[in-house]
C-alpha cells in the first residue's frame, strides 16, 4: 500500500511537471512577439523611466518649499521668542548686543543650512530670500521702535 | 540605492516583466493596442509612485497595478457598450497578432494553451498566470488580486486541471 506521504509527493511532482510544461509553452510564445510590440513595450518603458526622472527632479521643489516653510516657521518662532523677552528688559542702546543680536545669527545659520541643502531649487531659494528680507525688515522695525 | 542605480534597476525589472505583462493583458483584453496601453499605464504608475519602494516589492506592486488597470479597462468597455447598446466584442487572444508563418513556428502546445487561457474565467486566468507563469506565491497572488488565499488555491487548481489536460498531465 502506498503511504499517504509518498502519494502526496507523487501528486506534487506531477503538478510541478505540468506547471513546468505549461510555463515552457508560454515562454515559447514570448519569443514570437511581433517586433512592433516589443518596440512599443521598450518605448513605454523608456517613457516611464523618463517620467520617473522628471518626477524625481520635481521632488526638490516640494522638498525645497517644505524647507522654506520650515525656515519661515523657525524665523517666526525666533522672532516671537525675542520679542517676548526683549521689550522693557534692555535699554534701547543694548539691542545690538542682547537677544536681538543673537536672532540674526540663528536665523542666518538656518538660511545657510537651507541654501546649502541639495533639496533647494530656484523657487525655494526665492522664498528663502524673501524671508531673509522680511526678517531684516522686522529687525529694522524693532530697532526703530 | 542612488537615482541612477534605481533607474537601472527599474529598467532591468521592467524589461524582465514587460513581455509577460503584455501577454497577460492580451489574454484578458483581446486587443494588442489595449494590452499595450494598460502595460504602459502600469509602468508609468510603478515608476512615478512606487520606484522608491524596495525592489523586491516591485513585482507584486506592478502586477497589482496591472490587474487594476485590466479591471478598469473592462469596466470602461462594459459602460461604453452599455451606453451604445452593443455587445462586447469577443476576446480572441493572439488572433490578429501573429503572421501565419510565425504561427507555424510556434509550438502547437503554446498555441492551444493560449487559446484555452483565453477561454478561462478572468480570475482563474489571473491566478494561473501569476502563480504558474510569474511563479508568485499564493499569498502574493491573493494580495495582487484582492481575494483570499483559499480562493487563489481554488481558482488555480481549476485552471491547472483544465490546462493540464493539454500537456497530457
Amino acid at each position: 500500500m502506498t503511504k499517504p506521504d509518498q502519494s502526496n509527493d507523487r501528486v506534487d511532482s506531477a503538478t510541478k511537471r505540468v506547471e513546468a510544461s505549461l510555463r515552457e509553452a508560454l515562454e515559447s510564445r514570448l519569443e514570437a512577439l511581433p517586433p512592433e510590440v516589443t518596440r512599443r513595450l521598450a518605448e513605454s518603458r523608456q517613457a516611464a523611466l523618463t517620467r520617473r526622472s522628471r518626477a524625481y527632479w520635481r521632488r526638490p521643489a516640494v522638498g525645497g518649499l517644505a524647507l522654506a516653510a520650515s525656515v519661515l516657521l523657525a524665523v517666526i518662532l525666533i522672532g516671537q521668542g525675542t520679542r517676548e523677552t526683549t521689550p522693557g528688559q534692555d535699554a534701547p542702546g543694548q539691542h545690538a548686543t542682547g537677544p536681538v543680536a543673537a536672532e540674526p545669527t540663528a536665523t542666518a545659520d538656518l538660511l545657510i543650512l537651507a541654501i546649502e541643502s541639495e533639496d533647494l531649487d530656484d523657487e525655494a531659494a526665492t522664498v528663502i530670500q524673501d524671508l531673509d528680507f522680511m526678517l531684516w525688515l522686522s529687525q529694522q522695525d524693532d530697532l526703530d521702535a | 540605492m542612488n537615482r541612477d542605480d534605481t533607474r537601472d534597476a527599474l529598467d532591468q525589472f521592467l524589461a524582465g516583466v514587460e513581455r509577460r505583462a503584455y501577454r497577460i493583458a492580451r489574454y484578458s483584453l483581446g486587443g494588442s493596442d489595449e494590452a499595450l496601453d494598460v502595460v504602459q499605464e502600469a509602468m508609468f504608475r510603478l515608476c512615478e509612485r512606487y520606484a522608491h519602494r524596495p525592489s523586491e516589492q516591485w513585482k507584486p506592486l506592478f502586477y497589482r497595478i496591472l490587474a487594476n488597470a485590466i479591471t478598469d479597462h473592462h469596466r470602461k468597455t462594459a459602460r461604453k457598450h452599455a451606453r451604445i447598446g452593443g455587445a462586447m466584442p469577443a476576446s480572441e487572444p493572439g488572433s490578429e497578432e501573429f503572421e501565419p508563418s510565425a504561427m507555424l513556428e510556434q509550438s502547437e502546445l503554446g498555441a492551444r494553451l493560449e487559446a484555452e487561457i483565453g477561454r478561462l474565467p478572468e480570475q482563474q486566468r489571473q491566478c494561473f498566470l501569476l502563480r504558474c507563469w510569474e511563479q508568485l506565491s499564493v499569498a502574493e497572488t491573493a494580495r495582487i488580486m484582492g481575494i483570499s488565499i483559499g480562493s487563489v488555491k481554488t481558482h488555480y487548481h481549476r485552471a491547472l486541471a483544465r490546462l493540464g489536460v493539454l500537456t497530457g498531465g
